[in-house]
């Protein structure tokens, strides 16, 4: 018997007109997710996407491959048999049993795009629930609120039988690069590795620019950013992460500027850095892990005073979250583990013993006066390598 | 590439690599079975059981090849530690983790363990060790040299107070940071036990010795299977790495030490020439370990700058990895435990290579510190 998978999306059916290019996006990504031998062929047909695997291939191994890709609500296991009333019956209830183990009642719904197949849908729907229930017998019918929906379908050539027990959740969200390019600036953190898989979520193809100080931040430190990136990978597909040098930068700040202003405008040499790279390369958006009032840079104020440093859009997802929300987060997409190994980021490397929690523009300025700041900026442009980031 | 973290493990020596390469190649079979093939590899375990116990100056019987240091210290602290004997162990607050973890974990079993802090040089005094032996001391378990700050403590001395106070006691002695770098005699440091390992001195990892003096037969166990080592350490012996840990037990000399001293001397010195660089140690230490703190730059700042000139060096005990403080410097109130380093030799650490990494630590500091 053969297997194949029934991928079902959510919010791209809304977009009318663009719904085929959204659609082929989608599709596009499930094959680079599965990758080049597994995927034999790709149908659509209302609102559903059907994956038969290539032969020898284990369907759930293909249905875990492609789980992770943005735009999937949900992946179901699906039994393809002849166009035969009894083969239907008779290996269908047999297919479905291992499915129906943790339920106690069901219900048939059957649909026939093949109007000259011999059975109208209730036909087959009260015949298939008495295929299964005379092979599983402490099953229960319940028309109203059924444990499993079981659905028999028959298509032009042949049938597919698959129960809503037997299926896996997707992310949701939309295709990666249905919604542009972003940058993200992510550090060793929990929070901005979250940020950029919301961001992606919602279809945006990402790039990421991570500042390291050597030797104030260890090799191991970048090693840990980097294998952070190839987490969020998983979902968006391989992107380009620049790494930035900035130990000479920290230190010019720190030895020309006061203390109390030394983290904000840290952050906001590294907002105009990014955005240069983000130009270079189509970017139309920046992307920050920051949320508000978290920390002292992370207050209203503060926030202000970097936003006043790029003037490209600043994309902040977690704003108004709270640290547990996000931790849950990072939980569930699996970057928590790694944003906890305890290695110095660069962003910690020189904090100010008090902070300025409320700066005022024109105070920074003039604090930033005393730097050569396009000097610093072009330095670290010069200084930047790239590190091609591929899922793991 | 210079490699001055000895301490943490060894490169292993090219002599050793092909006695563990032919013995894969051709002495595959289980010790424990009978036949051609089984017997082909308990002799090779026999020989390197020789050759250990040899270098001990103790009998074949009394050594116990187990998977490391770490094992060999739980076997021999678990299996001394008998509640019915005496509730009370001794040891110091300088022991490795697999001493000391062993001891938390005796201490929640109901046991009173007294843990001798060290002085301020990092030394152990002998005579506190003893004061802190009872009537009830089941236990005394010290370390035969420090693997932060190389010092040596004197087992002879504290072995034969202990049991002068109370004959009963058992004393076992980790001495991995010693084996193969100063003499580790069993008998004449008078313990019941000690702890050795292979990968420290050029062998491969995954192996080590737990020394058990004949007659000492109440051990209590801690590992369970097919009956092993006498049952001490069950479980299929670990016979290319045991054959290799042979090997490298064999090229141990230990008149390569003059050399190494006298580059240890001459590191220590011109460092601390520097100025405002201070020693971690006392005089009478291992010329394996030197361990500095260079005041205005933190241990992970020097280590991080040494890392990218190709230098790899140490703060705390690898095992400690990441972001952890020193809890020997700790014991020992030095100062400057935030900026520590410690340099490790091997027969392998040439001259040029001190040099070298002396040229370095000057460029970083005048570069990195505040």
């Amino acid at each position: 018997m053969r297997e194949i998978l029934l991928v079902k999306y959510g919010e791209i059916i809304l977009k009318g007109l663009n719904r085929n290019k959204f659609e082929d996006m989608l599709v596009g990504n499930i094959r680079r997710a599965a990758g080049d031998e597994w995927i034999a062929s790709v149908k659509k047909s209302q609102a559903i996407i059907y994956i038969t695997p290539c032969e020898g291939r284990d369907i759930d191994a293909l249905a875990t491959r492609i789980s992770k890709v943005f735009g999937i609500v949900s992946i179901t296991r699906a039994g393809v048999f002849e166009k035969d009333m009894d083969t239907i019956l008779e290996k269908g209830s047999e297919y479905l049993a291992p499915f129906m183990e943790n339920v106690k009642t069901f219900k048939v719904e059957a649909k026939r795009s093949d109007k000259k197949f011999p059975y109208n849908s209730p036909e087959i729907s009260r015949l298939m629930g008495g295929a299964i229930l005379s092979r599983c017998h402490r099953l229960k019918v319940n028309v109203n609120a059924p444990d499993a929906l079981v659905r028999v379908e028959i298509r032009d050539k042949e049938a597919y039988v698959f129960s809503d027990s037997a299926v896996i959740k997707g992310h949701g969200g939309m295709p990666v690069r249905s919604n542009g390019r972003a940058t993200l600036l992510i550090s060793g953190g929990i929070d901005s590795p979250v940020a950029g898989y919301m961001m992606a979520k919602r279809g945006v193809e990402l790039e990421a620019v991570h500042f390291t100080s050597p030797p104030y931040t260890s090799e191991l430190a970048k090693e840990k950013v980097v294998n952070l990136a190839k987490i969020i990978a998983q979902y968006t597909g391989g992107f380009t992460m620049y790494v930035v040098p900035f130990t000479e930068q920290q230190l010019a700040i720190r030895d020309n500027c006061p203390e109390e202003h030394l983290t904000i405008i840290m952050r906001r040499m590294m907002m105009k850095v990014t955005e240069r790279i983000a130009k270079k390369n189509k970017s139309m958006a920046l992307i920050t892990g920051e949320s508000l009032g978290q920390v002292a840079s992370q207050t209203i104020e503060a926030l202000s005073v970097t936003n006043a440093s790029t003037e490209m859009n600043v994309l902040r997802p977690l704003i108004g979250m709270d640290k547990e929300e996000i931790i849950q987060i990072a939980r569930k997409i699996g970057t928590f583990e790694t944003s906890i190994l305890p290695y110095e980021d660069c962003c910690t490397v020189f904090v100010p013993k008090h902070p300025t929690t409320k700066p005022k523009l024109e105070n920074i300025l003039k604090s930033e006066s005393k730097l050569d700041m396009d000097y610093w900026v072009e330095k670290a442009l010069e200084d930047t390598e790239w590190i091609r980031i591929e899922a793991e | 590439m210079i490699y001055l973290d000895n301490s943490a493990t060894t490169r292993v020596a090219p002599e050793v690599i092909d006695v563990m390469t032919d013995r894969m190649k051709n002495t595959w079979g289980n010790p424990s079975s009978t036949h051609l093939v089984g017997r082909e590899a308990g002799k090779m375990l026999k020989e390197a059981r020789k050759k250990v116990s040899e270098y001990l100056g103790v009998s074949e019987g009394e050594i116990y090849f187990t998977s490391g240091g770490t094992e060999s210290d739980n076997i021999a602290i678990l299996g001394g530690a008998n509640i019915k004997k005496g509730k009370r162990i001794v040891t110091t607050l300088i022991e490795h983790d697999a001493v000391l973890k062993t001891m938390d974990y005796l201490e929640a079993m109901g046991f009173e363990v007294v843990k001798v802090a060290p002085e301020a040089d990092g030394s152990i005094d002998p005579y506190k060790v003893i004061d802190a032996v009872d009537d009830k001391t089941v236990l005394v378990s010290v370390m035969h040299v420090n693997n932060e700050t190389g010092a040596i403590i004197d087992i002879e001395k504290i072995a034969k107070g202990a049991k002068a106070k109370n004959a009963r006691v058992m004393v076992h002695t980790d001495a991995v940071q010693s084996f193969g770098h100063i003499e580790t005699k069993p008998y004449k440091m008078g313990v019941d036990m000690m702890s050795v390992s292979s990968h420290k001195i050029h062998g491969p990892k995954g192996v080590g010795v737990l020394f058990i003096k004949s007659g000492i037969n109440d051990l209590k166990k801690s590992v369970f299977g097919g009956g092993q080592e006498k049952d001490i350490r069950p479980g299929t012996e670990n016979s290319f790495a045991i054959a290799g840990f042979g090997k490298a037990v064999e090229m141990i000399d230990l008149a390569e030490n003059e050399r190494i001293a006298r580059l240890r001397e001459k590191m220590k010195n011109e460092l601390l020439g520097l100025g405002r660089v201070h020693y971690n140690g006392c005089e009478n230490s291992s010329c394996y370990i030197l361990n500095m703190s260079f005041e205005g730059v933190r241990s992970e700042v020097m280590l991080n700058a040494l890392d990218s000139k190709g230098i790899c060096v140490s703060s705390a005990s690898a095992c400690a990895g990441g972001k952890h403080k020193s809890y020997v410097l700790a014991a020992m109130k030095a100062k400057f435990a935030d900026n520590a380093v410690r340099f490790s030799f091997s027969r392998y650490t040439t001259e040029e290579e001190i040099d070298k990494t002396i040229d370095a630590i000057k460029e970083i500091i005048r570069l990195f510190r505040r």
